[in-house]
Order: C-alpha cells, then structure tokens, then sequence
C-alpha cells in the first residue's frame, strides 16, 4: 500500500510540527527526514533525493516560496507541499501557480495531508 | 489911439475945402472916394502871409485915415474858439465901455446885426453901419460908429462894404494858411510821438485819457476810441489795477508828478511790467490843465531780477537745507566773506566780520594742529583745504563740518579762495548708526541663521550676505553664481531649483519653498521665501531671504516619525499584527495537536498496535494542548501589559492628545473635527495608553467611513459628558453608517465591514473599556452616518489604585 522508497523532507522551524508531521508521514509509510531551515535542507542529502517536500511558509531567513524559487532556479524539480499558520486565499493561490502541488493551513487533518501526498505521487492510495 | 492926429488934420483940410471950391468939390469927392477905394484895394498885397490880427489891425488903421468916424470895430470868428475883437477909438469922447455897450445893444449873435442901427449912450447918440465879412458874417463883422447926423454917407458905405470884402479874403486866407501850418504841426508832432520807443500820452486835468501814441495802441491793440477816457484800464493786470489806480488817484489830487509800475496786456494777451510816469503841465492859475505820461517796458528788468531774487533765495534754501554756506577768503588782505548759512553752521551772529580766529575758536582741541596746518599751507602755498573736523559750539555740542577752499587766484602770491562749509553732523551720525545697525543686522542674521540675497533676473547677477555664504559654505565675500550654487543643492533636490527659477524667469509668483543643500558632507535643510521687485528700468530683481532650518526639520522629523509610530503601534498593533499574532501562535500548537491526536490514532489501529509510539504522540499531544493554553494566556497578558499604570486621568487631556496624533489625517480627509468637551469632566482611573487606542480606533473608524462616501458635510463630532456617575465619550459621523442592525456584533472578534479590515480592533476596544468597568455601544446616527461612545466610571474617591479587572 505505501512505497517505502519514497523520502519526504519536511522543513519547519517549528519544533512541534518537526516532531508531529514525521510520525504522521511515517504512518503514511514514506521514508522522512526533517530540516529546521531551508539552508540545512539545501545543505543535505535529502536535498537531492527527496520525492516531495513539506514546506512551511512563514520561517526566519529564507522563507518557503523563497526556497520553492530557489530550487526552480537550481532546476531541482520536486513537489512542493506548503503549509501555513495564516489563511491568505492570495498566497494560496500565488504558490499554487508557481507549482506547489498543496497549500494547507495549519491545522490541517490527516485525510487532508494523505489527499495532498497523492497528488505529490508519493503515496498511492 | 494912433491914428488921432491924422484924423484931426484930415478934417481941418475938408472944412477950409469947402467953402472954398464948390464946384471942384464933388469932382474932389469922386477922386478921393477913388482914392480911398484904391487903397482899400491895396491893402492884400501888404497883408500877404500876414496873421489875421495884422490883417485887422492894418484894415482899421486904413480905415481911421480914410473916414470920418468916431470908432471902428471889427469882430473875427474864429474855428470853435472865442471870436477876436478888435478896436479903433477914433475920437477922444468914445471909450471902451462905449464898444460894450455897442456890443451889449447888438448882442453876441453877428448874424443878426442889422446893416445899419442907432445907438444911444450917455448924451451922444451914435450913427452905426455895419458889413459882414463872409456869407452871413460867418468869418466876422465890421462896424463903424460916428455922432455925425450925415453918416454914413454913400461913399463911407462903398469903403466899408469893399473894405469888408477886401478884409474876408484876406482873413478866409489867413485862417487857411494857419489851419494848414497847425495840421502840419501836429503832423510832426505826432510822427515824434509815435516814432519815440515808449508809450506816451496825455490827459484831462480830471484823468480822463485822451491821447496815446501810435506804439500804445499798438501795444494794447486798441482803437483810440476805445482807450479813451478810462477804456485802457482794461488792459491792466487784474493784481495791478487797483494799486496803480490809487496811486493815479494820489497824483491827481495833489497834482505832482510821480511813477508807479504795474503790467500791462499786450494784444496777444501777455503781460509785460511797465513803469508808469506822469508829469502835470500847470495853467498860469497853478492848476493842472494837462497831464503827460509815458509808459517804459521794464518787462525784463522785472523779470531779471526777480530771477535774481529767486535764485537768491533758492542760494540760502538749499543752504539752508543742505547745512552748507559760502565762504570767500583773500589771505593777502584779510576779506572774508561768508554766506549766512556759513554764520549759521559756524554759530557766529549774521553779519559779524568774519576772521579766521573766529573760526579757529570754535575747533575742536583735537583737530585745532590739522585745522591750523592746513590754514598755514594755504595763506603761504596758496593750497586748497579739504578736511573734516569737529568744531566745538557754545553749548558744548560737537559739530563735524566738511570745509573745501579751492583757490581761484592767479597771482600764487596772493591767493583767493572760494569754497565752502558743510555741517556733516547727521550724516556723521547716519553713518555711525548705519555702521551699527549693518552690525547689528549681520548678527541678527547670524542668530538666525538667515541670510539673504539678491537676484537681478535679467544678468543672472547674485548678491548673498555674510551668513548666506557661511549657510552655503562659501567663503566671505566671494563672487557668486548659479554654477556655485547648483553644487551645493542637494542632487535630488536640483529639479525643483530649476522649476522655482524658472517660475521666477517667467514672472511668477513670490517664491516661498523648501529645499535642501548639501555642504561639507552634511544636507542642510533651507527655506527660501522671495520677493519679486520690477523696477522703473522694467528690470526684474528678486530679493529674499534664506533660513537654514535644518534643526526645526530635523526635529521635525523625529516628531513625525514618532506620532507615526505612534499612530501605527495603536492602529496596526491592536489590529492586524495582534490578529496575525493570534492566528500563527495558536494555530501553531493547534496544528500539532491535530498531527499527534491523527498519529496516535492510526499506530493504534494498526495491526499490531504501536502502543508505544502512540503513547509518545499521546504526550506530545498534552503538551501541544498546555502550549496553545500558554499563547492564550500570552495573549491575555499582552492585552494586560498597560493595565500596570492605572492612574487618575483626565478623559479630556487624553482625546486632545488623540486629536493631536490626528490632525494630519483630518486634514488630508478635509474633514472638520468639533470637539465638545464637558468642563469640568470628573477624573476617572484608568490606562491612558489603552484608552487612547480606543479613542483612536473609534475616531479612525468615523475618519475612514467618512473617506468612503462623498459627503457634502464632512465633520465628526467627539464630546464628552456625565451621566449616572459615568463619564461618556461619544464619537458620531457622517460616513457610511453601520450595515448592519445587530450593533453587539460589531463588537466581536474578526467581524469586519472594511475591505482591508481584520475585525479586531472593535473587539479588543471592547475588551479594553470592559476591563476599565466600562461599556461600549454603538447605534445609527438619525442623520446619517454612525454614533459610537463608551462609559467609564468615575474616581470617586480619587484612591482607587487597584488593577482592574482583565478583559474577557
């Protein structure tokens, strides 16, 4: 049912969406690996390997849309997940057309973030 | 008398005759009436060229010799005078009463005399026979009187009658000849009286003018009837007339010669000055039978003089204005002469013979060795003198005089000066007060920091002060130029220079703007206010002034940006951010929670159960709770933070500092505020910063629904007031109004009728004036728009120091 093949990074500077998201995709059955910045994942392994990203968008330093720009740039094309503490329906939709595949606004369900894993091709049911 | 003898021998002859021959008498009588005839008939030739008395006087001494008669009269008429009478007493028993008589029987009219009368006087009875001379006697009458019964016989008839004719001839011819030689005389004399330059005439005892020579009518441009009499009078000068006619007056009445002057109109209406002179010409009586006069052009002396009287006096005006008088000195013999203004200026009486020691007196102790040196160079060297210096006046006032002496002389031996003494006092004054206040203006500008400047439009020439080349950073008393000053204005600031220019090229308006320099590495802030001034040459200057206001800007500055601060902590802090804040801080430990609940509910579902993890997430899922539960309370504290001041304040001070903070947005709305302040308003206790966020909010609100419609009237009212022991602060507009009819919502969380709203600030208002015990409402306005108040209690006891309670 999951594909233990796939790794999703996941970049958050907020401690407990790093502690709680990867024990949720884990229960999806992807493999995770989780970064407190966009440096430390562009820094990494994972930054080559992964198969999607959860990406938070307001962080200090370089924000998400910065590094969904960044990798576009690189030319490193990966699925982009974006969640959000603050609903904007226009950065929902800006990001939406640079290429995320999802924009969820915290907090946000299960069945919310497996439906957006689908989408990213990383999970099949 | 003369012909008595011949008269007495005549008759003797006759009577010895007669007896004697009788018959050779009548032949004798024919012969010697002949005779008598022929010498009649003579007479012309002796008469010719001869005057009408010698006429008649040669006719009746003829006359006597030839007829026997006691006396002979004969009456000449004269042209308009009185008729000449002349007389022959022939006998010495007439006389001269006897003519009288005759004269008085006869009566004055010869016209009437008869040809032959009778006349009675005293015991004689007199023959009479009368001939007139010319038609009806027009020329004169001949009468010879005889007490001889027999006269007048038929041949003393033909002598008189052709003595008569003879004599009318003689005296027709006379009267002709003296006409003639009287018109020719008067012919000369009026071609001398009209050919001598001035105007000349004649009148009546009495004044009454009637004659004027040919230059005087010319003159007047008259007619000599209508100068007659008093008719030229009319041509005197108005100012004139009356003055020269008293005179005249005076003349007459005493009858002595005498002059006056006055002006006379020519015929082209201008008035010359005459001198009027009259001499009287006195009768053998004394009296005055005729005035002559002339009258002399003194037209130019008048003028002359008066010119010399005026420049005269315009001399010792503008001496006398200009403080200056004249001074001529001849050092060889001692002749000075000074003009009164120079007696002024020195202070000596007018008129003291003026001496160089006199001058010497009154100089100043100090200058007297400069003064004297000069005097010195200029007896002996004949050198002009041009010095100031002080002279010392009897009061002990100091004068300062300027005295130029330039020698005009030739001989260098014997130099001669003309100069002058000007009292330079005021202007020495002027100048030192001139001298002080440049002093005191360039310390004026200095202080305030102002300078100023010039600018002739036309040649682009600058002029700047001292403190506008130290405002510029120029060097004191360089030449400036736009290409200077464009250096030194700030780079962005260039554009506008250029505009303000060319505003002024154009003939704008007084320019009045701000711009900044940039000088030794530092901008400066300067205010430029001008004054255009055309001038009469049709040049354009513009004159102004320069304030380096860089201080006032930059404190300025640092005011707006606090009250912009200010305003945006209150506006966006309690608004947005707070909403923002709320969200991402809650949301965060929500998200978790979700996130750990769904984890551990799906490793407890699996096949076997992850017991363990989902213990783990069960934590994590407490410890997210007790987290969200720490932003609520984070929350509330933030809400709490001003509550620690709790102060007595007073409501009124507190919405003027509002007002304060939002002048500027009013007058960018145009909108008029009217504040209502109750006075006294009780104090009441509270945060004054959380108050004034209320106020702000609530007056932000009313600014922007009244920005939203286009409202003719656009004013907001605040007022205060107490009531129920509550004092009330109320806000109402004219704006869009409130939507909607359930007014308690619009005091909930995240209700927003704005486009660009987060719903907050009504709601933290709310929570605010709760926690002060107060309330808050808002309701329709019933004239459009919204009202918005709250209620606060008031301090009663002035103590209550204690936090109030939290807001919900």
């Amino acid at each position: 049912m999951t594909d233990k093949s796939k790794l999703v990074a996941v970049v958050d500077d907020d401690e407990s969406v790093r502690e709680a998201l990867p024990d949720l995709l884990r229960a999806f059955g992807v493999q995770v690996e989780a970064f407190t910045s966009a440096s430390s994942f562009l820094g990494s392994p994972a930054y080559s390997l992964a198969d999607c990203l959860v990406l938070d968008v307001a962080m200090p330093e370089m924000s998400g849309p910065e590094l969904q720009q960044e990798l576009k740039k690189r030319g490193r094309n990966i699925p982009i997940i974006f969640i959000t503490a603050i609903r904007d329906e226009d950065i929902r939709k800006r990001l939406m057309r640079e290429g995320a595949v999802d924009c969820l606004t915290k907090p946000f369900s299960d069945d919310e973030l497996h439906e957006a894993l689908r989408a990213a091709k990383v999970t099949k049911t | 008398m003369t012909g008595v003898p011949e008269k007495g021998s005549s008759r003797t002859l006759l009577n010895d005759m007669s007896d004697m021959v009788m018959v050779v008498s009548e032949n004798e009588r024919l012969r010697r009436c002949m005779n008598d005839i022929l010498s009649i008939t003579a007479l012309p030739a002796v008469w010719s060229g001869g005057n009408v008395n010698d006429i008649g006087r040669a006719l009746l001494d003829a006359l006597s010799a030839i007829l026997d008669v006691d006396f002979l009269l004969l009456r000449i008429e004269k042209h308009g005078d009185q008729p000449d009478i002349l007389e022959r007493l022939c006998s010495a028993e007439v006389s001269n009463s006897a003519v009288e008589n005759l004269i008085a029987t006869l009566g004055k009219s010869v016209g009437d005399w008869g040809h032959q009368a009778q006349m009675d006087w005293g015991a004689s009875s007199y023959r009479l026979a009368t001939e007139k001379l010319g038609v009806h006697g027009n020329i004169g009458v001949l009468v010879a009187g005889s007490r001889l019964p027999s006269f007048p016989s038929e041949q003393d008839r033909l002598v008189l009658h052709v003595a008569a004719n003879q004599a009318a001839v003689a005296i027709n011819e006379a009267f002709r000849v003296r006409e003639d030689a009287r018109a020719a005389a008067a012919r000369e004399h009026n071609k001398i009286v009209d050919a001598i330059p001035v105007m000349a005439w004649s009148t009546l005892p009495e004044g009454w003018a009637d004659f004027f020579n040919g230059h005087f009518l010319t003159y007047l441009g008259m007619t000599a009837e209508q100068a007659a009499g008093w008719g030229w009078t009319t041509a005197l000068h108005p100012d004139d007339a009356g003055p020269l006619q008293s005179v005249w007056m005076q003349l007459l009445a005493s009858g002595t010669a005498g002059e006056a002057e006055a002006r006379l109109r020519r015929w082209d209406g201008e008035y010359r000055w005459f001198l009027f002179r009259a001499n009287p010409v006195y009768g053998d009586d004394g009296s005055v039978v005729r005035w002559y006069g002339t009258n002399t052009d003194i037209d130019d002396r008048r003028r002359i003089e008066e010119e010399l009287r005026r420049s005269a006096a315009l001399m010792a005006q503008a001496q006398r204005l200009t403080v200056t008088g004249s001074v001529w000195w001849r050092p060889a013999t001692g002749e000075i002469f000074w003009s009164d203004e120079a007696y002024r200026v020195a202070g000596h009486p007018i008129g003291t013979a003026p001496t160089v020691e006199m001058m010497l007196d009154r100089c100043h102790p100090d200058d007297l060795p400069i003064v004297a040196e000069f005097i010195t160079g200029a007896v002996r060297q004949g050198q002009n003198v041009d010095l100031e210096h002080r002279l010392i006046m009897p009061d002990g006032a100091t004068k300062y005089v300027h005295v130029v002496l330039q020698n005009i002389g030739t001989d260098p031996t014997d130099p001669e000066f003309i100069g002058a003494v000007a009292d330079i006092t005021e202007r020495k004054i002027a100048e030192e007060n001139l001298r002080r206040s440049d002093v005191l203006l360039s310390e004026g500008q200095r202080i305030s920091r102002t300078g100023t400047f010039s600018w002739k439009v036309e040649t682009d020439e600058i002029t700047f002060s001292e403190e506008l080349n130290r405002i510029f950073g120029f060097e004191s008393g360089g030449q400036v130029d736009f290409d200077r000053i464009i250096q030194r204005v700030y780079e962005e600031d260039l554009p506008l220079l250029a505009t303000k220019m060319a505003d002024v090229r154009q003939g704008g308006d007084n320019p009045d703007y701000d711009i900044r320099l940039f000088v030794e590495g530092q901008v400066k802030h300067v205010r430029v206010v001008g004054r255009i001034v055309k001038h009469l040459d049709g040049t354009t200057e513009c004159i102004g002034a320069v304030q380096d206001v860089s201080a006032q800007r930059i404190a300025e500055l640092a005011r707006d940006k606090l009250r912009s601060e200010l305003a945006q902590l209150a506006r966006v802090m309690s608004l947005s951010t707070m909403a923002a804040s709320i969200a991402h801080e809650v949301n965060q430990p929500l998200s978790g929670i979700i996130m750990n609940a769904s984890t551990c509910l799906r490793m407890l579902s699996e096949a076997p159960p992850n017991v363990e993890g989902a213990v783990e997430t069960a934590r994590r899922t407490i410890r997210d709770g007790n987290r969200a539960s720490e932003v609520i309370v984070r929350l509330r504290n933030l809400f709490k933070r001003g509550v620690a001041t709790v102060e007595p304040l007073d409501l009124n001070e507190a919405i003027r500092e509002v007002l304060g903070l939002l002048a500027t947005d009013l007058q960018r709305g145009r909108i008029a505020l009217l504040a209502e302040l109750s006075n006294p308003l009780p104090l009441i206790v509270g945060d004054r910063v959380q108050l004034q966020q209320v106020i702000m909010n609530l007056l932000r609100n009313s600014i922007d629904a009244m920005t939203e419609v286009a409202q003719p009237e656009r004013g907001i009212l605040v007022r205060t007031t107490v009531e129920n022991g509550e004092s009330l602060v109320i806000v109402e507009d004219h704006g869009s109004g409130l939507k909607t009819a359930d007014t308690e919502r619009l005091f909930d969380a995240f209700h927003t009728t704005k486009p660009n709203g987060m719903g907050i600030g009504l709601s933290v208002s709310r929570s605010i004036i709760e926690a002060h015990g107060g309330r808050i409402w808002a309701e329709s306005n019933p004239s459009g728009g919204a009202i918005f108040g709250f209620s606060l209690p008031i301090d009663r006891d002035g103590s209550n120091e204690g936090p109030v309670a939290e807001p919900n």
